[in-house]
């Protein structure tokens, strides 16, 4: 198996763009998800969250341009707000509104994207029934295996105010701990093999290893395990529970293991380790 | 160019199954297809009063998505004599806009809702599916339009080249719904003249039709262990971005050429060898002119000799499933060793100056075919499979 190491992480949500405020947030008092505008994608939140974290990591400089870079773009619901409007205009009698000819599926904002930052890898949107965050890592593993990327960008997104959305939320958890609406949130981290982050000096947040079909063997030496949080973040809770690892993982000696547990869905939690130490970054 | 993963382990097709607008099965294909006839008519699901175009290429199929990509895996996993266990699911799918669409009929209408069932969402249909066949793999759906079936099956094929699966159930499909057909009016991408005419100079533009296709692709050794008839060779896959533009084509073909490139690459064998190419061949303006010059772009001077239709113009587009449905009618091509044609092929364009087999099919032996699609935000992805009979120690 390739060791993946994480070189790039960055989320926004009701607690804004630092992970640290996700410790300790308050649910009930957060207020709305900051992402600005993106011209064309006017209709809903959930492209300009996905561009705004990719922004960020472009900004970083934290990947490259070009046909070696891929973008994988997750999502349980996607974009949600766009479906609801497509289907109330059609029903209303509406049926011609070309904004959403483009906007309604989430191939556009991966345009977007690519266009502007010269990604000319491959671009895949996808989702998975629960475990979306090992889901990820593992095409991602897939294509750096493969050599047919030196680094991939994962991303995660999910978007309030549909009831469609969160009546099918609280069905899937019959047992009502996800209980509550979902909110508008994004995750997204560059992925590489670590030796070609190693060779190009790039800093090591984590390097982490999956085994078989992402669920490791409980690491003897892991000293803390992570869940995803059981909050309201849609099929992205893993993900974001990752930024949160990170983050914490960031602030410890120099030498730490984590267990990460992904967000599941019926069935078990595939487990990531985690690792950081003081020769890497 | 650099030769992409080391060398892996084959990927074999051990089942399928498929629909398209003429029926369930590969007969219907060479029926139908290989004649060059169309099938579309004025659409009979809904009222298209509406909207700017009419008409659409329907199948009898009268059930749900999930019913259909139910139908299709049963299919696929019978013919490959598989029944359970460790396969993995890989799908093309955007969910059932359908159960969207009656949700919001009842609620705007301030009816009882009955229409509480998660098949809008595409990773349900994962679910189902494993439940229904107890398949234990790795379960990834796809959502990216009209690359989403070919993703699938470019994923089966990964996990089943680099060892971590050794059997996959792979593909999408679609149906032509009211949802689906009212964003394509608003886009204005439908013909105006009830006619997909592909490389033509007269096209106008696209029609959607039903279609899918699910594979069981194997693992070489695993098949050969089990006595397993193998249908063709997937050798190689490729999925590239134009990072051109939002929903137009790179004009020219750049992200196509890089995924023919990479799926040559990975096959690992001189492209003058491709015998055959199923365009997308949307039938649209731009499309066509855009998938001309990144064949050229590929294949050179060699371009002009090799086969390259559009088996659109006579199902319509399916979508999601279109990939798949595609490289199920490469491989019954492939092993029929005909090229099936572009139907509603009337003007030549100078756009459009290859080989488009116009109307007619044509006996032709196909050593290696590649199935080509693209999508919005500028996807592309290019499927390479190889006839049986040129697998050497097969």
């Amino acid at each position: 198996m390739t060791r993946l190491a994480i070189t790039s992480a960055v989320c926004l949500g009701p607690w804004g763009d630092e992970t640290s405020q996700l410790d300790g947030l308050n649910w009930q008092e957060a207020g709305p998800t900051e992402a600005p505008p993106v011209p064309g994608f006017i209709e809903s939140a959930f492209n300009p969250l996905v561009y705004a974290v990719i922004r960020r990591l472009f900004d970083l400089e934290a990947f490259s341009a070009g046909e070696q870079t891929s973008l994988l773009l997750g999502s349980l619901f996607g974009d949600a707000t766009t479906n609801d409007l497509a289907s109330k205009q059609l029903i209303q009698g509406k049926p011609d509104n070309p904004l959403l000819f483009y906007q309604s599926v989430m191939n556009s904002i991966v345009g977007y994207i690519t266009r502007e930052m010269g990604i000319t890898g491959t671009t895949l949107c996808t989702t998975t029934f629960g475990n979306m965050t090992s889901a990820l890592l593992e095409q991602a593993e897939l294509l750096l295996a493969s050599r047919d990327a030196r680094q991939v960008i994962i991303v995660g997104a999910e978007v309030s105010g549909s009831v469609k959305t969160d009546k099918t939320w609280s069905l899937l958890d019959p047992s009502g701990t996800r209980h509550g609406m979902i909110v508008d949130a994004a995750a997204a981290f560059v992925v590489e093999r670590e030796e070609d982050a190693s060779a190009a000096g790039r800093p090591i947040l984590a390097v982490l290893e999956l085994a078989g079909s992402g669920v490791s063997g409980c690491p003897e030496t892991a000293s803390s395990t992570y869940e995803a949080l059981p909050l309201r973040l849609g099929g992205i809770q893993g993900m974001i529970g990752l930024a949160l690892a990170l983050q914490r993982l960031g602030g410890s000696p120099a030498s730490a293991s984590v267990l990460f547990r992904d967000y599941s869905i019926g069935g078990e939690p595939h487990e990531i380790q985690l690792a950081i130490s003081a020769g890497l970054g | 160019m650099k030769q992409l993963s080391p060398p892996g382990r084959r990927v074999v097709i051990t089942g399928f199954g498929l629909l398209t607008p003429f029926g369930f099965g590969d007969e219907a294909v060479r029926h139908h297809l290989f004649r060059g006839e169309d099938r579309f008519a004025p659409v009979t699901r809904f009222d298209t009063d509406k909207f700017k175009n009419a008409v659409a290429a329907e199948s009898a199929f009268t059930g749900r998505f999930l019913e259909l990509g139910m139908e299709l895996a049963e299919s696929a996993l019978r013919m490959a004599r598989i029944d359970s266990g460790n396969v993995a699911i890989m799908l093309g799918t955007m969910g059932d806009y359908g159960e969207l669409n009656r949700f919001w009929r009842e609620q705007l209408s301030g009816k009882a809702e009955t229409s509480g069932g998660m098949e809008w969402l595409p990773a349900y249909h994962l679910a189902a599916m494993a439940e229904r066949f107890k398949l234990h793999g790795r379960q990834w759906a796809y959502t990216n339009a009209c690359i989403a079936s070919s993703s699938a099956i470019a994923a089966g094929c990964e996990l089943i080249a680099q060892g971590r699966e050794t059997a996959a159930l792979c593909g999408g499909y679609s149906l032509v719904t009211e949802e689906i057909f009212a964003k394509f009016n608003s886009g204005r991408a439908f013909s105006r003249d009830g006619k997909v005419r592909s490389f033509s100079r007269n096209r106008t533009g696209m029609l959607l039709g039903d279609g899918g296709a699910m594979f069981v692709l194997e693992d070489f050794d695993h098949a050969r262990k089990r006595g397993a008839e193998m249908l063709a060779e997937i050798v190689g896959w490729g999925v590239a971005n134009d990072a051109f533009h939002v929903c137009q084509p790179d004009p020219e073909g750049g992200g196509m050429a890089r995924a023919m490139m990479k799926a040559i690459r990975r096959a690992d064998v001189r492209a003058e060898y491709v015998d055959y190419i199923n365009a997308h061949g949307t039938g649209t303006p731009l499309n066509d002119a855009s998938e001309t010059k990144a064949v050229k772009r590929v294949f050179g001077t060699s371009a002009y000799r090799i086969p390259v239709t559009s088996t659109k113009t006579m199902t319509g587009h399916m979508l999601d499933g279109t990939g798949a449905v595609e490289t199920a009618i490469t491989m019954i091509a492939m092993n029929a060793g005909i090229v099936p044609p572009t139907a509603g092929f009337t003007e030549t364009d100078p756009a459009c100056d290859l080989d488009y087999v116009p109307n007619i099919a044509r006996v032709s032996e196909i050593r290696y075919a590649i199935n080509l699609n693209a999508a919005f935000g500028g996807f592309n992805s290019a499927i390479m499979l190889r006839n049986i009979k040129e697998g050497g120690n097969l």
